[in-house]
């Protein structure tokens, strides 16, 4: 039986940011933390351990997978071991992204805020 | 092409993963190695001293932070365990305010151990500050009951005070949880 997103919400910063730098395509840990930090612009770093506890537990929850391990062309020679998003994890980032932008679109509006301030 | 981690970073950095529950450093103490050997390559490509300087403070507060909160969670998950530990703390507490003829040797174990309970388990703060708190009128109660007599004239009653010190160290030790949590942590919702 298919789970409901809502189960999930909400979402920890860690755990947004990797399932959003996974709907990109599979990953590994380096990766994900670069994507991360290049698209919140160096706000958010995930160090070593906030990174893998947030992969446990979307590893468990089963809104990610391990894929295989194997080396990164771009870095060096050493087995990576990658994850992509399941179907459940990708309805997670999709919902919890819809519920963010509402949230966000309700504050502008009660703010009186241009839509483009940022 | 860039500087490696040292053998000795290396290896400081093998030890502190053993903050982490047994577990967990099986499954993901190489990976969380590799990850800080790149993450280290990155600062590397920083110039200047500071910004190494800076990549291991990150390192250091990021492992700090999630070592002791995976401990936590495993204790949650096995609570007996944590509530054992608990009541020990509660116990000793009680048993050095029920000996000592100074109220500074209770406070110095309890305010410590109400803190560090505060910190590490925020959302438990007010069942630990209570166990704490509630502990000391107990074993004054206990020792009557054993007709074990104190060094000084004992007021059980007054002895309930102790649940003041063990909320505020307790909630003091959720609030530095919590500021830490903010500042490591930039928020994404409200």
């Amino acid at each position: 039986m298919d789970r409901d997103p809502a189960e999930f919400r909400p979402l920890t910063t860690a755990e947004f940011h990797i399932l959003l730098a996974l709907a990109g395509g599979e990953r590994h840990g380096y990766a994900i933390m670069v994507d991360v930090a290049a698209a919140t612009q160096g706000q958010v770093n995930l160090g070593p351990g906030t990174l893998y506890r947030s992969i446990k537990r979307l590893l468990a929850n089963g809104l990610i997978a391990e894929c295989d391990e194997r080396p990164d062309p771009a870095l060096d020679d050493q087995r990576r071991r990658y994850y992509e998003l399941t179907g459940l994890g990708r309805r997670v980032i999709v919902a919890e992204t819809a519920r963010l932008g509402a949230l966000v679109a309700q504050a502008i509006a009660r703010l009186g805020m241009s839509s483009q301030a940022g | 092409m860039f500087d490696a981690m040292t053998p000795l970073a290396s290896r400081l950095f093998r030890l502190a993963l053993r903050i982490y529950p047994a577990e967990f450093q099986r499954k993901y103490g190489a990976l969380m190695l590799q990850h800080c050997e790149d993450c280290y390559r990155l600062a590397r490509q920083q110039p200047g001293w500071a910004s190494n300087g800076r990549f291991w403070v990150q390192i250091a507060a990021d492992v700090l932070h999630s070592g002791l909160a995976e401990r936590m969670e495993e204790m949650r998950t096995g609570r007996w365990w944590f509530w054992l530990v608990v009541a020990g703390l509660g116990l000793s507490i009680g048993v050095i305010d029920y000996t000592a003829t100074e109220v500074q040797a209770t406070l110095l174990v309890l305010l410590p151990a109400a803190f560090g309970l505060g910190l590490v388990a925020p959302r438990l703060a007010w069942r630990c500050g209570a166990i704490l708190g509630l502990a000391v009128p107990v074993t004054h109660v206990a020792g009557h009951m054993l007709n074990i007599r104190p060094p000084y004239p004992d007021y059980v009653i007054a002895s309930l005070l102790a649940l003041i010190p063990a909320f505020l160290a307790v909630y003091s030790g959720a609030g530095v949880r919590w500021l830490l949590d903010k500042a490591l942590w930039p928020p994404v919702s409200s």
